[in-house]
């Protein structure tokens, strides 16, 4: 999860709230629905399939890969 | 010695005198316990007392609730309360609102003297709390690598977010110079900007395992952290400095790592609560033009165009016979018309003046002949009969 996905979420929020509004044309809602499938797509791509470094800070500031199962 | 009062006035009167005394009103007493009655209201009544003197002392529920240990008669503690006087008995007594083990008594005294300083500094108000990150791309830790606490952390926010970058600054929790380690680690975060949030903690111990987070140098390193701090030491019940000046205290590490970051398959059902509306909504958006379509084509159905057609043709009709009358009677007049002039014509055709027995003549150049001084004898005539033509000589001219 990153800024991204935050502002993406805002995004999608906004776009539903705008597709809700009474004085939006039909082209204009689909143009806004294909923009959040496309947003929802990259959110749940990016929750589904992201993989996270675990590191810990050595005493010189370097990183190593931290492996729980060790300790 | 003439004033009289009764039992109830004399006992009401000491109650005011040491409920209004500064000392009395809050104090720890250090004493060790006799007497312990755990009452099945769940009040406690017990003494404190020394080699030579005793004091009873009540705990009520509610605050004997948060104790950390059972009393039990022996017990070396120290409790804080007020004494006041129980009217109905005329014993005074201590109400005690906490107690500890004896020997921790002096940490207590530092904590609540550090977190006075503090609190008056104004380290714990609500407007220093810095917000979390809705969606943190790295969390930071604080803590022991080789704890349950770090496992735990890890454990959850995995499982949580798979996604999660994860940055273990690894500290002593406890012992010698373990306030340095974790002051160090939060300040290492806080200049280097390599995580979007720092959990801070410990698994449970005793007062004194957990005592690091009671120190100055660790409750400055987290006030002055620019990355938001969330600390989770010991268990539900414990308390530290570093809780009150983090931005966001967790009771558990586990709660910590729960607090950092969303849960993946909980954002997936937003995700999909969001997907369901917005299709909904498409589809609303289709059915409401669908139905304003039908509007207008009952609007503009065949049966009605059929019966425009209808009238429309009818009047045509009327119009065409309108004019076929009128054509006729034009037509008769005309033919009437001609007939008349025809018969007038015919009355006076030569040929007709022929037929009644008249002839026309004509002279050698076939110019009618009137007048028979424009001829001489002899010269060649033609006469025109109704039937038929002859030629003639003229033999003699009569004037």
């Amino acid at each position: 999860m990153s800024k991204d996905f935050e502002k993406s979420m805002a995004e999608l929020e906004k776009i539903v709230s705008e597709m809700e509004g009474e004085n939006i044309s039909l082209d204009q809602s689909i143009d806004k629905f294909e923009k959040g499938m496309l947003l929802i797509k990259e959110c749940k791509n990016a929750l589904e399939n992201a993989r996270g470094r675990i590191e810990k800070i050595l005493e010189n500031g370097d990183r190593t890969v931290f492996d729980d199962e060790q300790n | 010695m003439n004033k009289r009062a009764t039992v109830s006035e004399i006992n009401a009167y000491i109650k005011t005198l040491m409920d209004y005394d500064m000392v009395l009103s809050d104090i720890w007493v250090a004493g060790e316990i006799s007497n312990f009655k755990h009452h099945w209201s769940g009040h406690m009544y017990l003494s404190l007392k020394d080699e030579n003197s005793s004091l009873k002392a009540v705990m009520f529920k509610c605050a004997n609730e948060k104790l950390k240990f059972i009393p039990e008669n022996g017990m070396s503690v120290i409790a804080r309360g007020r004494i006041s006087v129980f009217p109905r008995d005329g014993q005074y007594q201590l109400y005690i609102e906490e107690m500890v083990l004896n020997g921790v008594g002096d940490l207590h005294v530092a904590f609540e003297k550090l977190k006075e300083k503090l609190q008056k500094e104004g380290l714990f108000e609500e407007s220093r709390k810095k917000k979390l990150p809705l969606f943190p791309e790295t969390v930071g830790i604080v803590t022991s690598a080789t704890g349950a606490a770090v496992r735990d952390i890890i454990n959850i926010l995995t499982r949580r977010y798979k996604g999660v970058n994860i940055l273990l600054y690894p500290a002593s929790v406890q012992g010698a110079g373990a306030e340095k380690e974790i002051a160090a680690g939060v300040e290492f975060f806080s200049r280097e900007k390599c995580a979007d949030v720092i959990i801070v903690g410990r698994g449970g111990g005793s007062i004194e395992d957990l005592w690091a987070f009671n120190e100055e140098i660790v409750a400055r390193a987290v006030a002055d952290c620019d990355v938001p701090v969330i600390s989770a030491v010991g268990h539900e019940t414990d308390f530290t400095i570093c809780d009150f000046v983090a931005d966001l205290r967790a009771p558990t590490p586990s709660a910590a790592a729960e607090l950092a970051v969303q849960d993946s398959k909980e954002l997936l059902r937003k995700l999909e609560f969001i997907e369901q509306k917005a299709k909904k909504i498409v589809s609303n958006k289709f059915k409401e033009l669908n139905e304003k379509i039908n509007y207008c084509q009952r609007l503009i159905s065949p049966s009605k165009i059929n019966m425009q057609l209808d009238k429309m043709s009818q009047m045509l009709d009327l119009s065409f016979n309108n004019l076929e009358r009128e054509l006729k009677a034009k037509t008769e007049k005309c033919e009437k018309e001609v007939s008349v002039a025809a018969a007038k014509l015919d009355a006076l055709s030569p040929l007709k003046i022929l037929s009644r027995g008249y002839s026309v003549v004509f002279d050698k150049d076939k110019k009618i002949l009137s007048d028979a001084e424009k001829i001489k004898c002899g010269d060649e005539i033609s006469v025109k009969l109704s039937k038929g033509e002859i030629s003639c000589e003229v033999i003699n001219i009569n004037n």
